[in-house]
């Protein structure tokens, strides 16, 4: 029985939202025969569709204790189980729910039964899972290209025009991620929150982003740095 | 939670009826709850191709099934009581032989303990549900629960059906109450529940109003001497609550003692009988049967 924290869904899901269906096809594991199980917290109110309220446990004082035995009271034997949680210790955000986002890992670590592998995940680096949901962005992102010539490469002259774009179509995550880049270049004085928290966190983590890396490149660079500051 | 002890314990006792236990055991498989469940069922005594049947059914199960064989038939509280000794789980459901679950039963009911538990409820809690009942050939009849007033009443009532099956609870919840009463052969559950509120206890609803479970109902083979003596039995052992109401009130439950009496006879085939219990009913409360039986055009 695994069950994964996947911390900072907030950055994925604001400024809009993501309709719940996406979100767990987007979660489901290569070659799985369904989807990984997200486990709600009872009391949380739910807007039918909506992903964020139907999925997303904003960890809160004591309800920590509670959801994480609500989580183990319910996991299958045989299902892997993810929780969403939408804060990110590592953006250094909301310090009290990042603190309870670990919290909460370490309360399931504790009252989790031997047999049960409690683990806590930034959201992009998350294996597989994380995988297909840098492919849902790249799906989203697609028809952005097709509407650049040249395609807007993350570090040439088109980016902040489709920055914007990309915000305005809902990819946070791909926003952050390419503002990220350009702010490491100095180009990104107006660069919205979620970015800059972003781009600020790749600095505290002393990685380089050089203007020759394609976007490809950088993703790789990040994959390698954040398994570390996670070990 | 230990290591070894199962969220769920489900209890289904079991008498003479390996196909109830089949269709029973079907249901607990298509449940949408996720977590480690066990199963127990104690067979009360049934013959021996029943108890035959019985292995084959469970052996054939989708879940593994623990069948705990009872020596002699001793009872539907005796079955209860030894099936409640042996729940391992933190959480118990019930499920008599023949009866079913919908498939979000018990994820829904967790849900509300846990709901309950977010609210800091300090008092124990069994969550019941609506459900369907459904005579055999007939279609399901949808079934509320009141919870709502004080549920005392409406146990006595029956607007809040003590129906065990309809329940879950934490273990601890049910074990609080104590055994279940084997001077009882019928209505045992009936008590337990006027217990559990006594002692503090309180039921609350799933979040749906949609039934969770189906009883297939049957009068067969039940006796209505019996029944009314048992509902005399608890009248008597539960007299505080029963004097906390009006003599009209009283009346009403004697009147409803004897008509249930009636109905079982009558399903029974004795005409005699059925006779009996409708004139003892006219006798303890003449403008209440003759209310009743111009309601119901005369129907049990």
């Amino acid at each position: 029985m695994n069950i994964t924290v996947v911390t900072g869904m907030r950055e994925f899901f604001f400024p809009h939202r993501i309709h719940a269906d996406a979100l767990v096809e987007g979660l489901r594991v290569d070659g799985a025969a369904s989807p990984p199980r997200i486990p709600r917290a009872p009391w949380h109110s739910s807007n039918a569709g909506d992903a964020y309220h139907d999925f997303i446990f904003d960890p809160v004082g004591d309800t920590v204790d509670l959801f994480a035995r609500y989580l183990l009271e319910t996991a299958s034997p045989n299902e892997a189980q993810l929780v969403l949680l939408p804060f990110d210790p590592l953006f250094g955000e909301a310090p009290n729910q990042s603190a309870d986002a670990r919290r909460l890992a370490a309360v399931l670590e504790h009252l989790a039964p031997s047999g049960v592998h409690v683990s806590l995940r930034p959201l992009a680096w998350t294996t597989s899972a994380a995988d297909r949901l840098r492919a849902m962005g790249r799906e989203a992102f697609g028809p952005l290209t097709s509407q650049h010539t040249p395609p807007p490469d993350p570090l040439g002259p088109g980016l902040p025009s489709a920055l914007d774009e990309c915000f305005a179509r809902n990819y946070t995550y791909w926003a952050a991620y390419l503002g990220a880049a350009l702010h490491l270049q100095g180009k990104t004085e107006d660069l919205r929150t979620p970015a800059t928290r972003t781009a600020n966190a790749f600095e505290q983590a002393g990685l380089k982003i050089s203007p020759e890396l394609g976007r490809d490149d950088i993703v790789q660079r990040v994959a390698e740095v954040f398994p570390r500051l996670f070990a | 939670m230990s290591a070894t002890s199962p969220t769920l314990s489900v209890l289904m006792p079991h008498y003479n009826d390996p196909e109830g236990v089949e269709l029973s055991l079907r249901s607990v498989a298509s449940q949408t709850f996720a977590g480690t469940r066990e199963i127990i069922i104690y067979d009360d005594g049934s013959s021996p191709e029943h108890v035959e049947a019985l292995h084959r059914v469970t052996a054939e199960a989708l879940d593994p099934v623990r069948v705990i064989l009872g020596a002699a038939n001793r009872g539907r509280p005796y079955a209860r009581n030894v099936l409640l000794d042996a729940a391992t789980g933190a959480y118990s459901a019930w499920l008599d032989a023949g009866d079913e679950w919908y498939p979000e039963k018990t994820a829904l009911q967790l849900d509300a303990v846990y709901r309950a538990r977010h609210k800091q409820f300090d008092r124990p809690v069994w969550v019941t549900c609506n459900y369907d009942w459904q005579w055999e050939g007939g279609k399901p009849r949808r079934r509320k629960q009141a919870v709502d007033g004080d549920q005392l009443t409406n146990l006595v009532v029956g607007s809040l059906a003590a129906y065990l099956w309809t329940t879950f609870a934490p273990t601890e919840h049910y074990r609080m109450v104590g055994y279940f009463d084997l001077d009882l052969p019928r209505l045992q559950d009936l008590d337990f529940f006027l217990r559990f509120v006594e002692k503090g206890g309180m039921f609350m609803l799933p979040g749906t109003h949609d039934p969770l479970c189906v009883y297939h109902k049957s009068d067969v083979g039940r006796d209505g001497e019996q029944v009314l003596r048992c509902f005399e039995y608890i009248f008597q052992k539960h007299a505080p609550v029963m004097a906390r109401h009006s003599r009209r009130f009283r009346r009403n439950r004697e009147l409803h003692m004897y008509m249930h009496a009636a109905r079982f006879t009558q399903n029974n085939g004795d005409r005699l009988k059925t006779a009996a219990f409708l004139a003892r009913g006219a006798a303890a409360n003449p403008i209440g049967f003759a209310r009743r039986m111009w309601k119901t055009k005369g129907v049990l």
